[in-house]
């Protein structure tokens, strides 16, 4: 086969660009395939989860006062099955601290349940079991093992206010409702007959509760199951006092899920970046390669080749290239995959297991070869339109030749300059491409650099995003409410106290609804963090601003009248901001106190946000306000440490990930800018051949290199490196556009948009100084001959 | 006139190719006097370009040495060579290779700036020869893949001589020009080798051999035989059937 013989002798010639573009390939394939592994497969492996032990599908907690009316409620639903319903200890304001990892302690809800009552739903299966389970045992969920390095044997200090109780971990255990305190800000604790009971008798570690799970027949609808029961129990129950909390396997699969999305919708971003890279790199070689062998070309088309043959050399050629691209991409999958295990693993809580899913490698497969396929079909197209004759005289036709910009007689250059800068813009068509090259890997490397700041340094717009405010202290007071949050707000330490409170509202809109957390406060403007993306939040006792995910479900836009009905009143609020939040899944949203009073007009506020002037210690503050309001009916919380501890599994993973990316980029940047400085310097050889014939010394060559290489370098990474300092929030806001963000603000440093100027420029510097000086050493005949990439 | 300009000892050249090794110049014993005009003569292949290259400093010699004016530029490292080229040759290229970034002017006068720095000077200089070779100002500022064959030949041999170098070496200077070409710049040779410049060529073409004093042939890297001619008479009909004889018994 002909075709085959030129394509094999085109890779042979192009080894620099052979090994980049599989490389690229190669990495493209990783991120792509584990991208959408995980993505595609990651809905059936919860379920799959879930049935091994018949995890619940609701779950309610209550004080135990209206077990029998819950139960009735259960029971008149359609789709319910059956249901189980043990005692447990709720402790609202509990802390912890694992003593052998040496962490900081943590404030975290907890239900303890005692490990010896018999259940048939959510059964535990004890992971890492210890031989012998001890009085104090606990088992405790399994994303302490996974992201935060608990090992079965460490000793769990439990605290409540000045009590505490040690605890030996004894094991974990996987449960999707409980999987994750990212999800559900209380851990579910398994503890023997004996420590039960102890705590149980100690009042002042919580309160008794009742808890219950059910399960269904359509898992896929638990969200319908939940609501109808929380209207159902409203009617019974209306005041619901104690604590309370109910919890859905549809909810909890997607809070679950969340996290490690964003991070797989990073993944096929890169891909796609890298991709692109790729795409550039293939018309960056086509073009050099045609270029370079036009005469070739022409001589080929003369002796009778069609130049659909020649298309098609070219074609088989990046045929091959991606093939065994694709290949190590897929091994070097299967070999990173413990890695993408512990991501997901401790993203999800749950134990992930990668496997080889043949559809996932098809649809990887596809898209690769038809985006480099079609991209190196277009480059390399013009071939078609160059005549053999025009191919011979050195494709004439493709090239226009402009004005002399420096006519030697009267430019004031110097004569190296002005060689370099004749080159320089003679290659004007190929500047264009190695420049839009280096833009790309700049704008990445600022992306990446950005990413891994926000995510992994300075997480502070990570929280915007959460949406939660960044008070270090919540207090909630049931009586006496202003006179403590006056005392309150005028006590030293404290820099400033918002009125928050936040229930879960139903809004309606043209026969639809959307459940969403409805945060009060009088001013928005006060609140530390603004989740405002269009318009304005309320003002108005007759505005509310919601999620975009929210509008979305409601298909309603702003401008619009929305309505929430609150313990049977029904009132009707205009739609005058956008607001974006990862908390509560996106569902979100805010009316003012005056609009709260619409709906109840008793309306109290009940919780304080209190910011500490810089400096200030939460704990010791949170224990002042305990003794001074001691025998008050108040509630306290170190309330951003709770969200930190939320962020600490999704941190790992995320660094993991990002690291990653980071060092691959690094890597890719290498290659391709190696192999875009060789090609343009090897292309000149002959030129510089003859220069050197003439009488130029190799010094004087390689300035002239510099010259007309360092422009387009310095001048590309710049472009680069500024237009990643502009696009890298709106590419951010894009990759989390499916969970309602469209606004991100994320930091950008301009010293790492300088440095990375700085970086790219030197090491393009390095690579054009390493590939110049072989010069150095060759007489100028070695250069005349061809065998150039 | 008897003094040496350029000299060679044992000059060999040997290229691999992978395990073949090829014998190009073999033993090889040349001498050059200043303002000879030397052709060498040869079949296709027999090593011709080699010994320019290998006696004008732009490659180095497997064995042997290289003596101008007595100093052993073999030893040179490749830059001082460059310096050594830039001062006291100059070269044609079969190939011709001009520089394809930059006008015909320029391709010129980048010549001339290695050695001085006056620019209206070289400019003058080398519009005079391109006059000179017949070629008209409508070319200056073209592009060299926008000139025909015979006119980048032109242009390769004006930027060989723009520096007056010592010796000219030119590669099949009238390769591709038709007679009327070929006469208008063997003349200006002529002229450039009256006014002292030696030159070192090599022709396939018995018109172009003519014009030299002495010429030398070439077969399988050794010179075979060497014919003296004396100084180039026009229209000389005896020299024309000297010549003939001599490549004839040289088997040409
Ligand atoms: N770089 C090289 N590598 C290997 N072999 C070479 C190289 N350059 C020349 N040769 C070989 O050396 C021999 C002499 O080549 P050279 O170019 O000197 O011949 P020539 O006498 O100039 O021929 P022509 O009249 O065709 O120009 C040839 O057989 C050629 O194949
Ligand atoms: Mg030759």
């Amino acid at each position: 086969m002909k075709i085959l013989m030129i394509a094999t002798n085109n890779i042979r010639k192009a080894k620099v660009a052979t090994a980049t573009l599989i490389i690229l390939i190669a990495i493209a394939t990783i991120f792509l395939y584990v991208g959408i592994s995980v993505l595609s497969n990651l809905d059936t492996f919860i379920d799959g989860k879930n049935a091994e032990t018949n995890g619940a599908h609701f779950i309610s907690i209550t004080d135990g006062s209206h077990d029998a009316a819950i139960d009735q409620i259960y029971e008149s639903i359609d789709s319910y099955v059956s249901s189980e319903r043990e005692e447990g200890l709720m402790s609202m304001s509990s802390k912890y601290q694992n003593v052998d990892t040496g962490e900081e302690a943590y404030s975290l809800s907890t239900l303890f349940l005692n490990r010896e009552t018999p259940r048939d739903i959510s059964r535990v299966t004890i992971i890492d079991e210890a031989a012998q389970i001890p009085e104090n045992g606990v088992i405790v969920p399994y994303v302490l093992k996974i992201a935060n390095g608990y090992k079965t044997g460490d000793t769990l200090k439990f605290m409540v206010d000045d009590n505490t109780t040690e605890l030996e971990i004894a094991g974990f255990y996987e449960d999707l409702m409980f999987a994750s305190p990212s999800n559900v800000s209380m851990y579910k604790l398994y503890v023997g007959d004996r420590q039960f009971d102890e705590l149980m008798n100690q009042p002042v570690y919580g309160s008794k509760c009742s808890y219950s799970a059910v399960i269904t027949d359509d898992i896929d609808n638990t969200e319908a199951f939940e609501s109808q029961f929380t209207k159902d129990l409203k009617t019974v129950w209306p005041e619901r006092t104690g604590s309370y909390a109910t919890l859905s396997y549809g909810t909890m699969k997607i809070g679950v899920a969340v996290f490690i999305n964003i991070i797989m919708a990073v993944l096929v971003a890169f891909s796609i970046i890298i991709l692109a890279i790729a795409a550039i790199v293939i018309k960056f070689s086509t073009t050099t390669h045609i270029e370079n062998n036009i005469k070739n070309i022409g001589a080929l088309e003369a002796m009778g080749y069609t130049s659909g043959q020649i298309l098609g050399s070219i074609l088989v050629e990046y045929l091959m290239i991606t093939a065994v691209g694709f290949a190590m991409g897929l091994g070097a999958s299967v070999l990173i995959s413990p890695v993408i295990t512990n991501v997901v693993s401790s993203s999800i809580g749950l134990r992930w297991t990668t496997g080889i899913y043949p559809r996932t490698v098809l649809i990887s497969l596809a898209v690769i070869m038809i985006s480099v396929l079609g991209i190196s079909y277009f480059s390399a197209f013009k071939i078609k339109k160059i005549t053999p004759l025009a191919a011979l005289r050195n494709g004439i036709e493709t090239h226009h030749f402009g004005k002399n910009r420096a006519p030697l007689e009267r430019t004031k250059l110097s004569l190296n300059m002005a060689m370099g800068y004749k080159s320089l813009v003679f290659n004007k068509r190929q500047n264009l491409i190695a420049g839009l090259i280096i833009m790309m890997l700049s704008l990445v490397t600022v992306f990446s650099f950005a990413a891994y700041y926000n995510f992994a340094v300075d997480k502070s717009a990570m929280i915007k995003l959460i949406g939660l405010e960044t008070a270090e202290v919540q207090v909630t007071a049931t009586e006496n409410e202003e006179t403590i949050f006056d005392e309150i707000a005028a006590m030293p330490g404290v820099e400033d106290t918002v009125k928050l409170d936040s229930f879960d509202g139903v809004i309606k809109y043209d026969k639809k609804e959307s459940g969403a957390s409805t945060r009060i406060t009088e001013d928005y403007s006060r609140l530390k963090v603004d989740t405002c993306v269009k318009g304005r939040m309320p003002v108005n006792d007759n505005e509310i601003a919601l999620t975009s995910i929210v509008l979305n479900k409601l298909g309603a836009q702003m401008g619009d009248t929305v309505s929430i009905d609150y313990n049977g009143t029904t009132r009707e609020f205009l739609v005058v901001g956008v607001t974006q939040q990862f908390n509560m899944l996106g569902r979100g949203a805010a009316i003012t106190t005056a609009g709260m009073k619409k709906l109840m007009p008793v309306y109290q506020e009940k919780n304080l946000m209190i910011y500490l002037v810089d400096g200030e210690n939460t704990k010791s503050f949170v224990t002042r306000i305990n003794n001074q309001y001691a025998n008050q009916n108040i509630q306290t919380a170190s309330y951003f440490e709770s969200i930190e501890m939320m962020l600490d599994s999704f941190e790992a993973s995320i660094k993991i990930v990002v690291t990653g990316c980071l060092g691959i980029i690094a890597v890719i940047i290498v290659f391709v800018m190696f192999l875009v400085i060789r090609v343009r310097i090897l292309r000149e050889r002959t030129r510089l051949g003859v220069s050197k014939a003439l009488g130029f010394t190799s010094n004087q060559l390689i300035g002239q290199i510099l010259i007309s290489q360092m422009p387009v370098i310095i001048g590309a990474s710049a472009l680069g490196a500024v237009a990643g300092y502009f696009a890298t929030n709106p590419l951010m806001a894009l990759m989390l556009a499916a969970n309602g963000i469209l606004n991100c603000e994320f930091y950008v440093d301009p010293g790492l948009v300088l440095l990375t100027i700085l970086g790219i420029s030197m090491l393009g510097l390095a690579t054009v100084l390493i590939v110049a000086n072989s010069i150095r050493k060759i007489s100028p005949c070695r250069m005349f001959e061809e065998g150039v990439d | 006139m008897e003094n040496t300009i350029l000299k060679a000892e044992m000059l060999s050249k040997t290229y691999s190719n992978g395990s073949i090794m090829q014998h190009v110049l073999k033993n090889l014993n040349i001498d050059i006097k200043a303002g000879d005009f030397t052709v060498i003569m040869g079949s296709s292949g027999s090593g011709k370009s080699t010994l320019l290259y290998a006696l004008s400093g732009m490659d180095k010699p497997t064995l042997g040495k290289i003596d101008f004016k007595g100093e052993e530029i073999s030893k040179y490292s490749n830059d001082r060579l460059a310096v050594f080229r830039r001062k006291h040759c100059g070269f044609v290229f079969q190939q011709i290779y001009l520089n394809e970034t930059m006008s015909v002017l320029d391709n010129i006068i980048i010549s001339g700036l290695l050695v001085s720095r006056d620019k209206k000077a070289i400019a003058a200089r080398a519009k005079e020869l391109l006059h000179q070779v017949g070629m008209t100002e409508v070319c200056y500022q073209k592009y060299p893949s926008q000139l025909s064959g015979g006119e980048a030949q032109r242009v390769a041999i004006v930027r060989a001589l723009i520096n007056a170098p010592e010796i000219v070496f030119a590669d099949e200077p009238t390769g591709a020009l038709n007679s009327t070409n070929a006469i208008n710049v063997l003349d200006v040779m002529t002229e450039v080798n009256a006014s002292g410049q030696s030159i070192i060529m090599v022709t396939h073409d018995i018109k172009t051999a003519r014009r030299a004093n002495r010429i030398l042939y070439l077969k399988d890297g050794v010179i075979i035989d060497e014919l003296k001619l004396g100084s180039y008479v026009k229209d000389d009909p005896k020299r024309h059937k000297i010549l003939r004889e001599f490549l004839e018994r040289m088997g040409w």
